[in-house]
């Protein structure tokens, strides 16, 4: 296992989180702070409780640690993680965009407003899964047919 | 607790039901309220506590307001828009910013965009339905009447038979055509013979626009104190006239219309045709509403001492139909939308000099186009520089028009 470097984050609540630098530098508000030469004791996040701190770290992490592949199953499973990630109440909600603007992540930004507005939209969580895969389900009968259709005409 | 409730514990806030109980009932009144009304644009009251939504910094609230304007461009879905700008102050402004006019994105948003003018390359697609027993006249938003009766309500107007006149009464609602009441949006008013028809509109005319037009009326609520339910003000916006076609017996009538609120110049190159922001003493602008009852004090007051700005207004004549030979009838080309033989079938174009310098394509667009379709129901098609409400008017002039001109 190769040594990686770490990075301290110090927040609101005066708890540390320790990262992987591979995973702290997601955030650009941070990459920007490191190379500033601003992390050599521990990076202050004042405006940030734990909650959503350990919950932007997870994230993170995921997103990190998820091979970066075309394939099916890492696309599916990122998506799903994604899918309960915003599964929260608005109160954590409104804190995680705080946050993830200040941070500057952008996946997660246009995942919660997404998500944000979709709510105001009335279309719960659920809904848009359930549309998601009702599609996705018609394509891919739509591929079946016209493969079997050609199969059958031997082009 | 969805987004919508949010929305709706807010409005439950001031307009004082606090129960919980009774949002189920709300909600679904709610819900079926946007199915067939225009969604009323009320203001936002500052609620002393607004929650930490109403604060959320203006940068984040444009993207999520954004994401929604975009993706919900037709209606009754678009609905959720117009609950975005009357969530709070902070949110209403970042509503308005973000939807743009029916010129530039050819869409209808708030209630404003009825009087405002459609694209200038589309046309707006519309229907009238008609209902005799009661004389209503209602447009609805939607290329034809769909199946299940959910389409959008843009205006209703009611017939008024007088001595010597008749009106129509223009409204946003279809059961509420009092001229105290804030969804009251103007008139149209034909003379004896059912030849002559003038459009009032309680918008009162933009800076370019002529002093002379204002109504007598206007003179007597000159005071901003009186209470808002005060009847709107009226000003003339166009005059619409029949004539017989005297160069064949039986032949389509002539239609004439000056539009004084709109310059020629809005159909020239560059031109640009009144847009107005908000209905006039409207909570938008609060601020501004003592200056258009001093203004109108004063323009009747230097009305008669200096001579009035004016500029050549608009006018609009209908497109001459050809006889054809073999069926034995008048034909137009309303390109599908009118399939059934009617005398109030019309299209209007720009009538112009050559020295108004207008384009040949321009004087060739058809700039509003009404006929029948079936038993009481019409369609309406209008385009730059005419707004929904005056292209309303304009087609419920040929509904009234009396055999003195057939």
């Amino acid at each position: 296992m190769s040594f990686s470097k770490t990075i301290m984050l110090r927040n609101y609540d005066g708890e540390t989180f320790v990262v992987d630098e591979v995973v702290a530098v997601e955030p650009q508000t941070i990459e920007h702070m490191i190379e500033d030469g601003c992390a050599n004791t521990s990076i202050p996040l004042p405006n940030i409780t734990s909650k959503i701190l350990s919950k932007v770290i997870e994230h993170c992490k995921k997103h990190v640690e998820t091979p970066n592949s075309n394939e099916k199953d890492a696309k599916a499973d990122l998506k799903s993680f994604d899918f309960d990630f915003v599964k929260a109440d608005q109160g954590t909600l409104f804190d995680l965009i705080l946050a993830v603007n200040y941070l500057n992540i952008k996946g997660l930004l246009d995942l919660i407003y997404q998500t944000i507005a979709d709510m105001i939209k009335g279309k719960t969580p659920e809904e848009e899964e359930e549309m998601r895969r009702v599609n996705a389900w018609v394509f891919s009968c739509f591929v079946g047919v016209t493969c079997l259709y050609f199969k059958s005409k031997k082009i | 607790m969805s987004f919508k409730g949010l929305v709706r514990e807010l409005r439950e806030m001031r307009d004082g039901i606090g129960s919980m109980s009774r949002r189920g009932i709300e909600g679904r009144h709610w819900r079926s309220r946007t199915r067939s009304h225009i969604a009323p644009d009320v203001a936002p009251v500052e609620l002393v506590d607004q929650g930490q939504w109403a604060n959320l910094p203006p940068e984040l609230l444009l993207d999520i307001i954004r994401r929604i304007e975009e993706s919900e461009t037709s209606w009754p879905a678009r609905t959720v828009v117009v609950y975005c700008a009357s969530v709070c102050k902070s949110w209403r402004d970042i509503t308005k910013e973000i939807v743009k006019t029916p010129e530039e994105c050819g869409r209808l948003t708030f209630p404003i965009s009825l009087k405002q003018p459609g694209p200038r390359d589309a046309l707006i697609q519309c229907y009238i339905k008609r209902d005799r027993a009661t004389s209503i006249h209602r447009l609805y938003f939607g290329l034809t009447p769909s199946e299940g009766e959910s389409d959008k309500l843009l205006l209703a107007a009611k017939k008024i038979r007088k001595a010597t006149s008749t009106e129509f009464a223009l409204s946003l609602v279809s059961d509420d055509f009092s001229r105290a009441s804030s969804t009251y949006v103007g008139k149209l008013r034909s003379n004896f013979l059912g030849t002559k028809f003038t459009i009032y509109d309680t918008q009162p005319p933009t800076d370019a626009a002529i002093q002379h037009n204002l109504n007598r009326s206007s003179q007597r609520f000159h005071k901003k104190q009186v209470s808002p339910r005060v009847p709107a003000c009226s000003y003339s916006i166009a005059t619409i006239s029949y004539e017989l076609n005297v160069l064949r017996t039986r032949g389509p009538r002539r239609m004439n219309c000056i539009m004084h609120s709109i310059p020629v110049s809005s159909i020239q190159e560059g031109g640009t045709a009144p847009t107005p922001k908000s209905f006039p003493h409207s909570f938008d602008d609060k601020h501004l509403s003592s200056s258009p009852s001093f203004k109108s004090k004063d323009l009747n007051a230097t009305s008669s001492s200096s001579s009035p700005i004016c500029f050549d207004p608009l006018t609009l004549k209908n497109k001459a139909p050809r006889w054809h030979e073999q069926l034995q009838c008048w034909c137009l080309n309303f390109k599908g939308r009118v399939t059934v033989a009617s005398v109030k079938n019309f299209q209007l174009v720009a009538s112009v000099d050559p020295s108004h310098n207008v384009s040949a394509a321009e004087q060739d667009k058809v700039i509003l186009q009404f006929g029948k379709i079936g038993k009481d129901i019409f369609t309406m098609d209008y385009r730059y520089p005419l707004s929904a409400f005056q292209a309303f008017a304009i087609c419920l002039s040929s509904f009234d028009t009396k055999p003195a001109c057939e």
